[in-house]
């Protein structure tokens, strides 16, 4: 059975036998351009190439910058140096000062109180006192707690003293004048 | 500059320092095929115009892609197929208007259109193509106008040998009957 749309053999050769009609119309272009206008094409478009080019490259450095998966970790990053910049320049809570105080046996302050102890200038009920003083100050909200209070005070007396120590040069001379001025050797003697 | 083959000027583009140059040759070499081909499927110059620009600048960001196994103007045409189909379908959702709309209003532009020439015949000839559906449309086009071979229809427009011919013989049909009655 021949079936209707079955395409005849080489078809599109043989218009003037299946379609008279269409074939009577010449197949010439009926459209034409504007004057000149395929000789100034080329150039219209090499333009154009190089406008997209700087456009493209624009928006390259833009994808890059606001990129997602580049300014996220970046952001990341900087937010992990900071963190270790305020947790290695001493920018701490107020634990965590007390928590260097009582953890900080090699610190200064404490080696000056310890060498207090040895040598007698005071006594552990001071020290306890000193100590018990330290929760009252931290309660007086003035931002400084009692331990720092105390011990800073300490070391300007200290530095006082021990400056003025250094400033002090004591010769034999020095000395004889100084037991002959006070003369109260003798009164021992005789009584 | 047309002795030149695809394989050469491509060679000259690869290799080239200046590949703006060597661009420009097949810019010059395909322009008028590539126009011709898009300015029967979207009917006005000014839109047609549009569209090959945007073809060759679509063909210059994707030549360093270009397999050597398939014909550059093959590559070329199917660039230019997509890129006229895609402004239809942009004119159709910008009317937001039918398809049939949209020949329409290409069939009344014909009758105005400063750079028709062609005599009465040829204008029912062309709103006779017009009421093909597009794919048909373009098919009828590249055999009848421009006579290219079902093989390399089949690559451009990624169809059967078959299917073509089969659509062929359909609008061939169709347009007879409308220049009979």
């Amino acid at each position: 059975m021949k079936k209707e749309n079955q395409i005849p053999d080489n078809f599109e050769n043989r218009l003037d036998e299946f379609a008279p009609n269409l074939f009577s119309i010449k197949n010439d272009n009926p459209f034409e351009v504007p004057a000149d206008y395929f000789d100034s094409l080329p150039e219209k478009i090499a333009s154009k190439i190089i406008a997209t080019k700087k456009e493209n490259s624009f928006a390259a450095k833009f994808r890059i910058i606001f990129n997602p998966k580049i300014y996220i970790p970046v952001a990341a990053s900087i937010l992990i140096v900071v963190f270790l910049i305020f947790k290695s320049t001493g920018i701490k809570t107020r634990s965590d000062q007390q928590m260097a105080y009582t953890a900080n046996d090699n610190s200064a302050e404490y080696q000056y109180a310890d060498s207090l102890i040895e040598n007698g200038d005071i006594d552990e009920s001071m020290l306890l006192e000193t100590l018990t003083g330290i929760d009252d100050t931290s309660k007086n909200g003035n931002g400084n707690s009692g331990i720092e209070k105390n011990i800073r005070d300490m070391n300007k007396s200290t530095i006082i003293v021990s400056d003025s120590l250094k400033n002090l040069k004591v010769t034999d001379d020095d000395i004889i004048q100084y037991l002959l001025d006070n003369d109260d050797n003798d009164d021992l003697i005789n009584n | 500059m047309e002795q030149f083959s695809d394989t050469e000027l491509l060679e000259l583009f690869r290799k080239s320092e200046n590949k703006n140059y060597s661009f420009n040759l097949l810019v010059r070499k395909y322009q008028k095929q590539i126009y011709w081909h898009i300015r029967r499927i979207v009917i006005d110059h000014d839109d047609a115009n549009d569209v090959v620009q945007n073809t060759f600048i679509k063909a210059w960001n994707n030549i360093e892609g270009f397999r050597e196994d398939a014909q550059f103007y093959t590559w070329l045409y199917r660039i230019a197929t997509n890129e006229s189909i895609n402004f239809l379908k942009q004119k159709r959702s910008g009317f937001i208007i039918s398809y049939n709309d949209v020949e329409s209003q290409l069939c009344a532009s014909l009758t105005d259109d400063p750079y028709f020439t062609g005599d009465e015949i040829q204008l029912k000839l062309q709103k006779a193509i017009l009421t093909l559906p597009e794919k048909q449309r373009i098919v009828f086009n590249m055999k009848y106008f421009e006579g290219i071979k079902y093989e390399d229809m089949a690559i451009i427009l990624d169809t059967s040998v078959g299917a073509l011919k089969a659509s062929y013989h359909i609008a061939v049909k169709k347009i007879e009957k409308i220049l009979t009655d």
